[in-house]
């Protein structure tokens, strides 16, 4: 089902968007590693993983921002633009484990003619803890402007 | 970790690294194919109908310089494992199917930190994104970690 279209005069600071939850296979790993030219073992190799410490192969940074990304401009709606997409990677995020994606509506602002919404953005692992912490800027049609 | 590896024995010592700063590296040319953007949104779930024209919001991180990554990832230093800290994207305009995207990019600063695991690297960059006809359309930060 499409989304429906945002406007910037209906959007209130401390909306919700429609949380995500991903759960990153190995196999996804692998795609994305082919993906996105990183060939870095740990993330698809568990004996490199262990040898350096860590329990299994770990999840790509960019590939969780990625989940952040289609949230947000899944949520936008097709007149939406994303015009900043950032995260810091707080924690170790292991494969084969849920990561539950969510985005709060922070602030709005006019600025040079542009409808600009801030979102903070975070994911969280099974245990509630934040893996996962950033922010998003969107601009949005207004009600009456033409899109 | 054997010292006797590396020329390098003292945690605190970084100069390779520092050594980079403020050199633009680049540029790396990209052509950005439909398959190329076909396996990404394969790998990441993100079906949005839009990205049948442009890529999807962390496509640069196909898009890798492969020479900073190199000298970072490689750095005598005595820290040889390195993660990928944060990202963050600013977006001009969109990437899309059938352009050429130069890639540069500049090691912004090194900084030490006393972390959960112990004396940490972080290495700041900042990438520029540049289309065929010379517009830029993306800016880049990352931080990597080496630990």
């Amino acid at each position: 089902m499409k989304p429906e279209q945002l406007y910037y005069e209906d959007i209130r600071i401390g909306d919700d968007l429609h949380p995500l939850v991903e759960y990153p296979t190995t196999m996804q790993l692998v795609k994305f590693a082919a993906a996105s030219n990183d060939y870095y073992q740990v993330h698809y190799d568990r004996g490199f993983a262990e040898d350096n410490g860590l329990k299994d192969v770990i999840v790509q940074g960019w590939l969780v921002l990625s989940f952040i990304g289609r949230m947000v401009t899944g949520w936008m709606g097709e007149s939406g633009k994303l015009v900043q997409l950032g995260g810091e990677y707080r924690q170790i995020m292991y494969v084969n484990e849920e990561l539950f994606c969510y985005g709060r509506v922070a602030g709005k602002r006019q600025e040079s003619g542009k409808n600009l919404v801030e979102l903070d953005a975070w994911v969280e692992n099974l245990d509630g803890i934040k893996t996962l912490t950033g922010s998003a800027t969107v601009e949005l049609p207004g009600n009456y402007s033409d899109t | 970790m054997d010292h006797g590896e590396t020329g390098v024995d003292d945690l605190n010592e970084c100069t390779e690294l520092e050594a980079l700063i403020g050199i633009e590296f680049g540029p790396e040319y990209y052509d950005i194919e439909k398959g190329m953007v076909e396996r990404y949104i394969e790998a990441t779930g993100d079906h949005d109908p839009r990205w049948k024209e442009e890529t999807p919001p962390t496509f640069t991180a196909a898009l890798v310089h492969k020479e900073i990554v190199h000298r970072i990832f490689n750095a005598d230093v005595i820290h040889k494992r390195t993660l990928n800290g944060a990202n963050e994207l600013e977006y001009a305009d969109a990437i899309r199917i059938g352009d050429r995207i130069a890639v540069t990019a500049v090691v912004e600063s090194v900084k030490k930190v006393q972390g959960k695991l112990g004396m940490e690297i972080f290495a700041y960059t900042s990438q520029t994104y540049t289309n065929q006809h010379g517009d830029i359309v993306a800016r880049g930060r990352n931080t990597y970690i080496k630990f």
